[in-house]
């Protein structure tokens, strides 16, 4: 081969090469543009089949079923000990307005449902991860009171009674040989009914979420996601965060886990992520299909009314008011959050937020978000002016004699918190940052929902001068601080 | 001084967009609401003047003059003729609208002038020819015992008759700034009062839902605690403001600016917009609408991607001084200019606001033609460069084709296809089909298919033609060939309708072809040369000694519904394929009243480029023919013999190739072999 031979193929060569490193440059530049959230989708091992284990056992109860877990997954026991689902409280966070950092949870929190687990626990526990859960001696340290199978359960009999423990009639032994990953039913067994029952609490999480329709939750309903494709697991710490029960943002998860920050095809609606929150265009309404709870005063428990309807009134709760397809409140939300602890004092002539979200216009971290703003009127005594913590389960409760003052004079001594022997009712706000009930994208908020003279956006009072299409946006008009504080 | 000044603070406001503007309203300075004679209309009880209430600030002489919405080309002395001859001007008032029939000639009495604004005037904003007649003179100063004159008399009980029409009593029609100036105009107040005849009072009774006026007892009240101590309103009662889309809509078409509610607008002559083209300008995805759309369920693309995207109507035909919009025409603009060097500053424009908005150049906005192509267009927000990038020969498509004929690819209502007033229906109507549609589309539960436009070859303003996305309208109707005019309803009922209401009985003998003893509704049509002559001869009876029938093809364009990038047509096969929509025929009507083939009017600014043909079953239809049409489609219009050279063009170069490429490896390897022969040896 001459000389003349050996230049041309080198030429050759390397405009192949030339070419190939192109295309592969230009691939990874489209690459990089495109959103592929299935990329980013955890992958679950094959569940290994439980079905044959257990030959010629019989579990009489929970802890036996967890005792033979354990045999095999001590060390998964282990790590569960160290779970918020365990612990019902998370890792101490400081608070604002406190001065140490503070281990909070559903464990010690008040809420403007059922007030608060203390005193109550029988009841309240029956969501808990764990059996026997009936009073403040439990033992966080014994792992054979783990429930596993309220979360690995796949016979679809497996319920949960008082203070956690199945009731006697449920199978345990299919139970045990049908668990496998968590599917809804097992997440939603608990998360759907929160509060109480279905479709209370959340505004964003009930029983349709069992098998919901696309119109329900695009992710479940068009892509038969469960719970654990976002809520991925590691060393059953399962991650998310709900505002009701933490103030910072450690282990949330988000949107941008599988989606790309700016994934329109639309340029402008690519700019409206640097201030609104995806959920807040993807979630035009909550409650979609199911009535959630708004509104629960407790000043009016106890009456002999001639109301049936238990979305209405309950002589044990109060009255109440429930509404479908409600469209969010919005506001600023950094991903931290204020809390109401046991003790804090308050104004009850004002409304008393338990948790709202923090950030505001001016916080460049802080998005628009979208809320279920649960409102309530509850139980404070008037001379300590702190929220009280009734006894309402069990006997001498509240649900049996409809004496407040029983309740709260019998829960003193458990809860710490002095009672002055004079109550009054005192409005309070829940902030429930909506994440679930995703819409498709056909269905997603457009222009004129939130701009123009029929938005749903109260503009002024997230601290813009005017609507930001016809002002501009926060960055725009220089409302935004810079890293150090100082407005730029 | 101090008037600019709160000139000043007010253009501030107007200049702001409508919603912005709606938080901030309340910032116009409260208003004293004075009659015709400068008194305090809620001292006096009488009428409010719109001329006088808001000319206290406004120059609403300026306005009035400046305003084609209120001459409707009245005032127009040249105009492009639309060949029907009786057409007196271009507007509403003296052209011949397939929609209304009925049109006011100012030289032979047919529908006076009363009558026009009794029946049309809720479409006319007011003022102009409504107050003053054409020399200038108050209509309330004109002698209403003259002689029958259209300005100044009405039709009577019986037809072919007429009697004075009392001006002073009625009052006239002043220019009605509240009707668009407000958030929520009382429109069928409004109507009301001028069905009535109380012109007068038609200004006030717009302002029924503010609560400053009440009807008691048939009589205009005004709700003295609505005014504070000086007898003025504030803003809060009087929220006046820039037009909003809706406030367009009230005459125009279907408008839905609200929030995302379901709606169904069908079509109707009251939306003449929406009756002619079967646009809707709507935000709202097509989907979450009450229409029933054929396929909703995969349409999530909204009405109207501007009106989703919030624009106004007066966003593309803004005031045309107004300094924050301002663009001269293109009929105008020196074409090395990009933007008019000369506008008014913001006082003089509050002061003196034009009311000629920007406007396109469709063929039914027939008045104030001198100001075509003076409104937005595409091009003029939408840039070209970085979009489109997937389309070959873009400039050829761009120089050839509107952006709407692939921006609108299909209209999601019924739109008209076809009028015939050569009869009429039981209830004295025209007879009207639609396309789009199979049933009655004002029926909620009629399906709606929708339609796709037929593309036309339009004349541009710069000389050029393009293909534009049109509805074409078929009308036929009744010429009085003695008088050179349509024959007068009346006349025409007359001719049809016996005393009790019924079709006469020579014309249900004449149409009943089952001879059930009734018409139906698919036996009214003139089909046959019998039922011609047997409606000529009712129409004698009627006065009307020599009647012939017209048809005719008014051509609609469609500029809005336009569908945002990711639903505009992508489809090349749509034009360019074997079954291109150029191949295909449009229907232009079900039936050919008379035998008598339309012409298009001559006031349109598209040409048919095709062949009206009539199907086996009697439907006239339009087939488009590309090459008459100027254009050369490839892919859809192909000539076998070039396909044929190409073919072979393309064998014949591999094969040479191949040969040629052979031959060299082949001697090359021959003399590779040979060196090394004679390197050994």
């Amino acid at each position: 081969m001459g000389a003349k031979h050996s230049l041309l193929l080198v030429a050759v060569v390397l405009s192949v090469l030339g070419a190939i490193t192109a295309l592969v440059r230009f691939q990874g530049f489209a690459q990089e543009r495109r959103d592929d959230p299935f990329s980013r989708l955890p992958s679950h091992v094959a569940h290994v089949d439980h079905s044959r284990f257990f030959a010629g056992l019989e579990f009489v109860d929970g802890p036996a079923v967890t005792r033979a877990c354990l045999e095999c997954h001590a060390e998964q026991g282990e790590e569960f000990l160290h779970t918020a689902h365990w612990q019902w409280h998370g890792t101490p966070a400081q608070v604002p307005g406190h001065d140490q950092p503070v281990a909070i949870g559903k464990k010690n929190l008040l809420n403007n449902f059922c007030i608060s687990v203390e005193s109550n626990w029988p009841k309240c526990t029956t969501c808990h991860a764990g059996y026997d859960w009936h009073d403040q001696n439990f033992d966080f340290d014994d792992p054979t009171h783990i429930d596993c199978l309220v979360c690995h359960d796949q016979s679809g009999g497996y319920r949960k009674g008082r203070a956690g423990n199945p009731p006697a009639d449920v199978d345990l032994l299919a139970a045990a040989k049908s668990v496998g990953l968590p599917e809804r039913t097992n997440c939603g067994y608990c998360h759907f009914n929160g509060g109480g029952g279905d479709a209370v609490k959340h505004g964003d999480l009930d029983q349709t979420m069992f098998f919901p329709s696309e119109e329900i939750d695009v992710h479940m309903g068009r892509l038969d996601f469960s719970c654990v494709e976002c809520h991925h697991a590691e060393n059953h710490k399962i991650p998310g965060r709900s505002m009701s029960v933490s103030v910072d943002d450690v282990a949330g998860i988000g949107c941008t886990d599988c989606h790309v920050e700016a994934p329109h095809e639309n340029e402008r609606l690519n700019a409206h992520v640097a201030a609104v929150a995806c959920q807040t265009c993807h979630i035009p309404e909550f409650a979609v299909r199911e009535a959630t709870k708004m509104h629960w005063d407790w000043s009016e428990a106890g009456q002999d009314l001639p109301i049936t309807d238990h979305h209405v009134y309950m002589k044990i709760k109060g009255r109440f008011r429930y509404e479908r397809n409600v469209v969010p409140e919005y506001y600023w939300y950094n991903g931290l959050a204020n809390r109401y602890l046991k003790g804090d004092k308050i104004d009850p002539e004002g409304v008393t937020a338990l948790n709202s979200p923090r950030g505001d216009i001016a916080d460049p971290t802080a998005k628009i978000w979208p809320f279920k703003v649960h409102r309530g009127n509850q139980i404070y005594d008037k001379k300590y002016k702190y929220f009280l913590v009734p006894n309402t389960v069990g006997p001498g409760g509240y649900w049996t004699e409809f004496d407040w003052d029983r309740a709260c004079r019998q829960a003193e001594p458990i809860t710490g918190l002095k009672y002055s022997g004079e109550y009054g009712f005192a409005r309070t706000e829940m902030y429930w940052p909506q994440s679930h009930m995703v819409a498709t994208k056909e269905e997603a908020l457009q222009c004129a929902d939130c701009h123009g003279e029929h938005g749903r956006m109260d503009w002024a009072a997230l601290g813009y001068p005017g609507d930001p299409r016809d002002r501009g946006g926060r960055r725009q008009l220089d409302l935004l601080h810079s890293e150090g504080g100082e407005a730029q | 001084m101090k008037l600019l000044r709160a000139f000043s603070g007010c253009l501030g406001l107007m200049l702001l967009p409508a919603p912005a503007l709606a938080s901030v309203s309340a910032l116009h300075p409260p208003v004293e609401l004075i009659d015709i004679d400068g008194g305090a209309a809620l001292t006096t009880g009488r009428p409010v003047s719109t001329m006088r209430t808001c000319g206290a600030c406004h120059d609403t002489g300026y306005i009035a003059g400046h305003s084609y919405h209120v001459w409707l080309g009245t005032n127009e002395e040249k105009f492009t003729p639309s060949g029907r001859g009786f057409d007196h001007g271009p507007g509403l008032l003296e052209r011949f609208d397939p929609l209304t029939y009925e049109r006011f000639d100012p030289e032979q009495f047919d529908l006076g002038l009363a009558d026009w604004l009794r029946r049309f005037g809720t479409h006319h904003v007011g003022g102009g020819f409504a107050v003053q007649s054409a020399d200038g003179r108050s209509l309330m100063e004109l002698p209403s015992n003259a002689s029958t004159s259209p300005l100044t008399h009405v039709r009577g009980v019986e037809p072919g008759t007429s009697e004075p029409w009392d001006w002073q009593s009625s009052g006239v029609v002043e220019m009605n700034c509240f009707l668009c100036h407000l958030p929520d105009p009382a429109v069928d107040e409004r109507s009301a009062e001028l069905r009535a005849g109380r012109f007068a009072w038609a200004a006030t009774a717009t302002l029924a839902e503010t609560g400053l006026v009440t009807r008691e007892a048939g009589q205009w009240q005004y709700a003295a605690d609505h005014f504070d101590a000086d007898g003025k309103v504030p803003a809060t009662l009087l929220p006046l403001r820039k037009p909003a889309s809706h406030n367009c809509g009230i005459c125009h078409g279907a408008v839905q600016d609200g929030p995302d509610e379901p709606f169904f607008l069908p079509p109707s002559v009251d939306r003449p917009m929406t009756e002619t083209t079967g646009e809707i300008i709507a935000g709202t995805r097509i989907r979450r609408s009450g229409m029933n759309v054929a396929g909703k369920e995969e349409l999530s693309r909204p009405w109207d991607v501007h009106a989703e995207r919030l624009l106004v109507c007066s966003d593309c035909h803004g005031s045309l001084n107004n300094p924050a919009f301002f663009a001269e025409s293109r009929q105008t603009q020196p074409t090395h200019l990009k933007h008019p060097t000369g506008r008014l500053a913001i006082g003089e424009f509050l002061k003196t606001p034009s009311h000629d908005f920007g406007k396109g150049h469709s063929s039914q906005a027939t008045v104030a033609r001198d100001l075509d192509g003076s409104g937005r267009d595409c091009v003029d927000c939408h840039r070209l460069e970085g979009t489109h990038t997937w389309l070959p020969s873009v400039e050829r498509h761009m120089s050839s084709m509107r952006c709407e004929a692939c921006h609108v690819p299909r209209l999601y209502a019924a739109a008209r296809r076809q009028t015939d007033w050569t009869l009429l229906s039981p209830e004295r109507e025209a007879l009207v089909n639609y396309r789009g549609v199979k049933g009655d589309p004002h029926d909620p539960r009629t399906l709606v298919a929708g339609y796709q436009p037929v593309l036309l070859q339009r004349n541009e303003l710069d000389g050029s033609t393009r293909l534009a996305p049109q509805n074409l309208v078929t009308t036929w109707y009744w010429l009085d060939r003695q008088r050179g005019r349509p024959v007068p309803l009346p006349q025409l009922q007359q001719a049809l309708f016996a005393a009790d209401g019924s079709y006469r009985r020579s014309i249900v003998q004449a149409l009943d072809e089952n001879h059930d003893g009734s018409v139906t509704i698919e036996e009214l049509r003139l089909d046959s040369d019998a039922k011609v002559a047997a409606i000529q001869q009712a129409l004698q009876s009627a006065g009307v000694a020599d009647a012939e029938i017209r048809g005719e093809i008014q051509p609609y364009g469609v500029h809005h519904d336009v569908a945002p990038g990711v639903a505009a047509l992508r489809d090349c096969r749509v034009c360019h394929g074997g079954d291109s929509r150029f191949s295909r025929s449009t229907v232009l009507a079900d039936y050919v009243p008379g035998g008598v083939m339309p012409v298009m009017v001559q006031d349109a600014t598209v040409r048919l480029a095709g062949d009206l043909l009539l199907s086996d079953d009697g439907r006239l239809l339009y087939q488009p023919n590309a090459t008459r049409a100027g254009i050369y489609l490839l892919g859809y219009e192909s000539f076998p013999w070039v396909d044929v050279i190409g073919r072979w063009s393309l064998i014949l170069v591999v094969i040479g190739v191949l040969i040629h490429g052979g031959t060299r490896v082949f001697l090359a390897s021959f003399a590779d072999s040979k060196k090394e022969t004679e390197v050994r040896s």
